[in-house]
């Protein structure tokens, strides 16, 4: 928690910057917050260049809505979460308008074997491959779970769900993550 | 075979205590039994599975950024903020915008939201005078199906380009045969000729710019994103608007063109027809209906 506070607390000061005209604000939020946000869309889309993309949006948008943006009133990291989330999804649904839908992997035919495990090292390229047949409402929340390192309360928050609701998603994400994997 | 219930119960709670997290509910709580596993093979290879798929997870989640992207994202950064802190919402002026109207469109989220993609306007001149020859080359250039050499881009029938200025404003083109040459595409003038074929264009971004686009007598303006030109010099041109409004101005006078119409037109700019036109049928486009806006 401490952390993500002292996360917080940089972005805060680097959006503070950006809004009083330096570019250097929004230089340093794209090294505070850069790295993980790419990961995030590169895992909710599988696909390296439309991640890219998403996430060069996501920071044009901050750019042009960060006078709107009051720290007072609700997380900075939360608000740009929320806009990389929004992005995502805008590609996500440009894709499927376009055609170019990602492949996704068959779901299982048949059960596998419920105490086997996933002996192989397993290589990224493979996780996002079988991410791409998790339902998306299930795939967001963890991935900002997994990527991002948000709460299950702070999931809760972004995407308009309960912690409950959210736990039981993550599970079931998992769930489905790890059969899609082994088949 | 353990129960199907004890093993969700503990499946959903080691997800949790995975996280950081404490089990949601008391009743959860008391379902858990941590031992569970030690009495139930399937469980024990759940959880060392979780931490095998964690663990690519992570390492790419704490990789910086790529060098290029990295300088990309910044380079936003140096474009500048389009809101100053000083600045009201209602007022506030893009930087980039050379008209007051657009500052206004952009200072209505909701608005730019709704339509989704945003404002373009395509200005097509009778003369090039004035125009810099001086080629100005898009900051990023994504090919499938196409090539550019020498500032001349040229589209086949399945091919896209995608073209990008420094601050990451793209501009989608496809639904050739067709070809334009770019006598520049940065941030603060974007200047196409479409030299013969059809081509459909969209902004990628929420924030595009106007730009001017030549192709023979007529002066074009339009508003909207998605818009398609099938350019013959010698014969019937075509033009069709699938979202926002489009204003031709021909040698014969003005002709407004809302979204789902297409206009025929000469060569000289006499207008041949104006019909409806039906991008939901038309493959190139594969609207769905939320996506057409008429943005007057």
């Amino acid at each position: 928690m401490e952390t993500t506070d002292k996360l917080e607390q940089e972005a805060q000061d680097a959006l503070r910057h950006l809004r009083q005209g330096d570019p250097q604000g929004l230089a340093r939020l794209v090294d505070l917050l850069g790295p993980r946000l790419l990961a995030f869309l590169q895992r909710l889309l599988g696909q390296a260049s439309d991640a890219e993309d998403a996430l060069q949006e996501t920071f044009a948008t901050l750019c042009a809505k960060a006078g709107q943006q009051n720290p007072e009133v609700g997380s900075v990291t939360g608000w740009i979460y929320r806009i990389a989330r929004n992005q995502g999804l805008q590609m996500l649904r440009r894709r499927q308008a376009e055609g170019r839908a990602l492949a996704t992997p068959p779901p299982c035919s048949e059960p596998a074997d419920p105490e086997a495990i996933i002996e192989q090292h397993l290589q990224l390229e493979e996780i996002d491959r079988a991410l791409q047949a998790v339902p998306i409402d299930l795939r967001v929340p963890f991935l900002m779970r997994e990527c991002l390192d948000l709460s299950y309360a702070q999931i809760a928050h972004l995407t308009d769900r309960s912690v409950n609701q959210v736990a039981s998603d993550i599970l079931r994400a998992r769930q489905l993550l790890r059969e899609y994997v082994r088949s | 075979m353990s129960d199907p219930a004890a093993c969700q119960a503990f499946r959903l709670a080691l997800s949790a205590e995975f996280d950081g997290e404490v089990p949601a509910t008391a009743g959860a709580a008391a379902a858990y039994d941590p031992a569970h596993d030690t009495k139930c093979p399937a469980c024990r290879a759940f959880r060392h599975d979780l931490e095998r798929l964690r663990r690519p997870l992570r390492e790419a989640r704490d990789q910086p950024l790529p060098g290029p992207l990295r300088e990309r994202l910044r380079q936003v950064a140096v474009a500048g903020p389009r809101r100053r802190s000083h600045d009201s919402p209602q007022t506030a002026p893009l930087d980039h915008a050379p008209g007051g109207w657009l500052a206004a469109l952009a200072a209505r989220p909701l608005l730019m939201a709704g339509t989704g993609v945003g404002l373009l306007i395509v200005l097509l001149f009778l003369a090039v005078h004035g125009r810099s020859d001086r080629p100005m080359a898009p900051a990023s250039v994504h090919l499938r199906q196409a090539t550019l050499a020498h500032g001349v881009l040229t589209i086949d029938t399945d091919g896209e380009a995608i073209l990008s200025t420094a601050a990451g404003r793209s501009l989608r083109l496809w639904g050739g045969p067709g070809q334009i040459t770019i006598a520049a595409f940065t941030d603060t003038e974007v200047d196409l000729r479409q030299d013969r074929g059809r081509l459909c264009a969209r902004w990628s971004s929420r924030s595009p710019i106007p730009f001017r686009l030549q192709a023979g007598l007529c002066h074009i303006e339009v508003r909207g994103t998605v818009w398609r030109l099938a350019f013959d010099p010698g014969n019937e041109s075509i033009l069709e608007v699938a979202e926002g409004q489009v204003l031709l101005v021909t040698p014969t006078g003005r002709h407004d063109v809302p979204a789902l119409r297409r206009v025929r037109f000469s060569s000289d700019g006499a207008m041949i027809a104006s019909e409806a036109f039906n991008p939901f049928a038309d493959p190139q486009f594969q609207l769905s209906p939320d996506q057409v806006v008429v943005d007057h």
